[in-house]
């Protein structure tokens, strides 16, 4: 009920209020008591005046008849005597009448009236004495009348005297009542001041306590304490004020252990993005260490191949019947490196759409897988050839054994035979080079397959350049093909020795176009790793920068104490 | 409030227990006051016996017995007030008396003052300033207005008398009844060649006499005093030759006894004792038996009998508390029935003064007081 300020103050004022009714209802009271006692007292003096002068007025008067007649006899000073006597008859009555008198005063009173009496009754003989003129006794008779006429003056004296005294006592009486009204008056005004300073005190303090407390609450919530805080005890008007402080502390708590959580969480996840861009980094070096390699050994099975390629052209210009062969591998060849070189600024276009380090990582895996495949055919390839420079061989000792028989004739066929031997052997050993290079890309393939595959199980998604990129391979393994059909062709037609050569021309043009292939092929992952590494790099200084942010940030936060 | 009324059943207990021991129930007591020694008085302690007697004898009031206080003022209005703060300290319910005017008149403001005033029921107070003696101031008897005016109309009118002197007794009743008198007589065109005062039962009136015989010649006197006084005069006036009949109020009651020199005197009564009603027929055979060789009641008495069972029938219906009394008594003949006393009807106007009762005119014939009319 007087949690509330307001009512505090209504309660403290109704107080007041109260108190001022019945102070001024005291005083109204007391002037009204007060005045009462005074007309009263004001009115029985004046009817004890009145009456006391009327009484001796009317006996002054009587006498006064009383002695005319004695003087000067008269019926109508009889009958003026009679009725001043009754006069004072009624002034006795109205005496007897009056509240203030004593017992004492009564028995005056009564020998008053008795005088009265033994006054008219002494006149009334006297009266008729002068009537009968016997005016001797007639004064006698008058003389023992005056007798009672001075008692009666005594008495009413001493009547006036005793109600004077009594209207002292009144006076004195009146005094006392409006002096201890007087005092009982300044005592309630006095408790009114005191409940006004009283009122005026407990409110003010009722506002300033809670105020300093909810002032320190609030400057403690401004210095990041935003820990639970006991306002205490206030007024209604305050708690409410408080509630509100309380509710401001409490989302902001909220908000602040919200900013912490996901401080936390952006920290780790940026450790996390942070570790991860630097193995991707690394990667990405490794990758383009193990392209480099790749481009390299392509770049020497390129060689080998174009060797092989002069040699088989020696040998197409040797054998007529090698040359149809050998031209339709030509084409073949001319197709295939226009296609390759399509393909390759396809497949540069497609690089340079690569902007995400993912889709090239996954890319890069694609094609890797796609280059050990493209690898284990140009094994095949290689045994075929050196199935094919063996037979070639065989094929060559055979020409000489058939050129010694010939004489002179098969001289000039022995020496082809013999170059043929030794382009047998040389694109053997070419062979082994080329199995041997490829078997090294091979086993460093296998090593980048293996880390793309890592990279790949990181990364996912990505599809239109990894499909772009499978398109070109694609269109490479469709050109491999032919390659390989073509390369059945030459095998069909070296059988028939010509054929043979020229299409072991063709494949070996082949072999070297796939080699270049290999080799652009490789160029471009490596191209790709380096724009992987790159994008890592940015990648890994940005997780650098988000973890050095989400560090400011935890910093930050930390001042909160929640 | 369980508290106060076991407080209150506590004190019944203890009342009862008390009043159990003492053997008897507190009688109810009841204040006699008047000239009780005075030959005019003494009938009124009679009355109040014979009716205390009676109503005791028929069981009390509210199973209580009543009881008297008699006290005698000697008709003194100093003995009146000092009697009257007496009895007003004291245990009495009421008061029947006093019995003149004067010291009614003394008396009044004691009983009518403070804060448990008292009832005084007066039976013979005649004065008309009776009527404003206050609230508890009660009087059986017409007022002297109601006599003075009765014998002034009976000596105009009745009589034919034109000349009238008036002695009067310089008290309260006195003035009274010749003042009303004087007023009445003179408004009907009589003249009063004198109007003298005196005092004392046995007045010295000797030089107003003679010159009423030598130089007045009155057709009749007027006595507004008492019966002692009347005689003494009337035998003064005789002895000086003043022939003239003689009339008094209801002070003269029982002038036919003072002889031969009350022939022919008239006199005033608000009682008879030969009224011819059942009451008081009852009354007088009851005075008679208790009361033997004594002369029958006069008016006092007769008043004072009613007071006394008119207080009895009061403190049965409301209590026997003095307010009680006064508010119950203030109401028969008002809101409460008018209460048939042996002299007749009683019912008070609200100045406490009986109504509608007429005044006797009665004249001295052998002895006898003869009811020679009423007005």
């Amino acid at each position: 009920m007087l949690q509330s300020l307001r009512n505090r103050v209504l309660a403290g004022m109704g107080l007041l209020l109260l108190l001022v009714c019945v102070l001024a209802a005291l005083a109204a009271s007391t002037i009204g008591s007060l005045d009462a006692m005074l007309s009263r007292q004001l009115a029985t003096l004046l009817e004890v005046g009145n009456v006391g002068t009327g009484l001796v007025s009317a006996v002054n008067a009587q006498i006064r008849v009383a002695e005319t007649y004695m003087l000067q006899p008269a019926d109508s000073l009889r009958l003026a005597f009679v009725e001043q006597g009754d006069n004072g008859y009624r002034f006795i009555n109205r005496y007897r009448e009056l509240s203030t008198l004593s017992t004492g005063d009564r028995g005056t009173l009564n020998r008053v009236a008795d005088q009265q009496a033994r006054l008219e009754v002494a006149f009334s003989r006297a009266f008729a004495l002068v009537d009968l003129g016997r005016l001797e006794e007639a004064r006698a008779a008058a003389d023992v009348a005056r007798r009672p006429a001075i008692a009666l003056v005594q008495d009413l004296q001493r009547l006036n005297r005793s109600q004077q005294s009594i209207a002292q006592q009144a006076q004195q009486r009146l005094r006392d009542a409006s002096a201890s009204r007087r005092t009982l008056l300044w005592v309630l005004v006095a408790a009114v001041i005191a409940i006004g300073l009283g009122t005026a005190y407990a409110v003010v303090r009722a506002i300033d306590a809670p105020l300093r407390r909810m002032v320190a609450a609030a400057d403690r919530f401004g210095a990041g304490d935003l820990r639970p805080l006991d306002t205490g005890e206030m007024p209604t008007e305050l708690a409410l004020l408080a509630g509100a402080l309380e509710a401001m502390r409490v989302r902001l708590r909220a908000l602040v252990e919200a900013v912490v959580g996901e401080s936390h969480r952006i920290s780790a996840s940026a450790g996390d993005y942070s570790a991860m861009s630097q193995e991707l980094a690394a990667t990405s070096g490794e990758i383009s260490t193990a392209m480099v390699r790749v481009a390299e050994s392509a770049e020497r099975q390129a060689l080998g191949m174009r060797a092989a390629d002069a040699l088989l052209v020696n040998a197409r210009e040797a054998t007529l019947g090698n040359s149809t062969a050998a031209r339709h591998v030509a084409g073949i060849g001319e197709r295939i490196e226009a296609l390759a070189a399509y393909h390759r600024r396809d497949i540069l276009t497609a690089g340079q759409t690569l902007l995400a380090v993912r889709e090239v990582v996954q890319t890069s895996t694609a094609q890797v897988q796609e280059l050990v495949r493209v690898s284990r055919s140009i094994t095949e390839f290689i045994d075929l050839v050196k199935q094919i420079s063996t037979q070639s061989n065989l094929l060559a000792l055979n020409a000489a054994i058939e050129a010694a028989r010939a004489g002179e004739h098969g001289r000039g066929f022995g020496i082809v035979a013999d170059e043929l031997r030794r382009l047998a052997d040389t694109s053997a050993q070419a062979a082994e080079d080329v199995e041997r290079s490829v078997a090294q890309v091979q086993e460093r393939m296998r090593g980048v397959a293996a880390t793309m595959d890592l990279g790949s199980a990181k990364v996912s998604g990505v599809e239109a350049v990894a499909e772009a990129a499978a398109r070109a391979l694609e269109e490479i393994i469709a050109t491999v093909g032919s390659v390989r059909s073509a390369a059945a062709a030459v095998a069909e037609q070296a059988r028939q020795s010509e054929a043979v050569v020229e299409e072991l021309g063709a494949r070996t043009a082949e072999a070297g176009l796939a080699a270049n292939d290999n080799a652009a092929a490789s160029e471009q992952v490596t191209a790709a790793a380096e724009e992987q590494s790159a994008s890592t790099e940015e990648m890994a200084a940005a997780a650098a920068e988000l973890l050095q942010a989400s560090n400011r940030l935890g910093a930050l936060v930390a001042e909160f104490r929640i | 409030m369980p508290h106060t009324r076991r407080a209150r059943t506590f004190a019944l207990l203890a009342l009862l227990l008390a009043t159990a021991c003492s053997g008897e129930v507190q009688p109810i007591r009841i204040g006699v006051a008047g000239a009780l020694s005075d030959p005019i008085g003494e009938p009124m302690r009679r009355a109040a016996r014979l009716a205390v007697a009676e109503i005791n004898a028929a069981g009390g009031v509210r199973g209580r017995r009543l009881e008297l206080l008699e006290r005698d003022d000697h008709a003194s209005p100093d003995s009146a007030v000092r009697i009257a703060a007496e009895l007003y300290g004291s245990d009495v319910v009421a008061v029947v008396g006093h019995l003149f005017s004067g010291p009614t008149l003394a008396a009044a403001p004691i009983y009518n003052s403070g804060a448990t005033p008292l009832v005084e029921i007066s039976p013979s107070s005649s004065a008309p300033e009776v009527s404003d003696a206050g609230p508890y101031t009660f009087r059986l008897c017409p007022s002297d207005l109601a006599h003075g005016d009765a014998l002034a109309r009976w000596m105009s009118e009745r009589l034919e008398l034109k000349t009238g002197a008036i002695f009067y007794l310089d008290d309260d009743y006195g003035r009274g009844i010749r003042h009303a008198f004087t007023e009445q007589f003179m408004r009907r065109g009589g003249t009063l060649v004198g109007i003298e005062p005196y005092l004392g039962s046995t007045p010295d009136v000797a030089p107003q006499l003679d010159r009423l015989a030598r130089l007045a010649r009155p057709q009749f006197l007027f006595v507004a005093g008492n019966r002692d006084e009347a005689e003494s005069i009337l035998r003064e006036a005789r002895a000086r030759g003043i022939s003239v009949p003689l009339a008094g109020g209801d002070g003269l009651e029982g002038f036919e006894s003072v002889g031969p020199l009350a022939e022919g005197s008239y006199v005033s009564a608000a009682y008879h004792p030969a009224l011819n009603t059942q009451a008081n027929r009852t009354f007088v055979a009851a005075w008679a038996r208790a009361y033997p060789g004594t002369p029958p009641p006069n008016q006092p008495a007769a008043a004072t009998y009613d007071a006394i069972q008119l207080l009895a029938r009061v403190i049965r219906d409301a209590g026997p508390s003095r307010d009680a009394i006064r508010q119950a008594l203030a109401d028969v003949g008002r809101s409460a029935p008018p209460f048939d006393g042996v002299a007749g009807r009683i019912a008070f106007d609200s100045l406490g003064d009986v109504t509608e009762r007429p005044v006797f005119i009665t004249v001295v014939r052998d002895g006898q007081a003869l009811l020679a009319g009423s007005l």
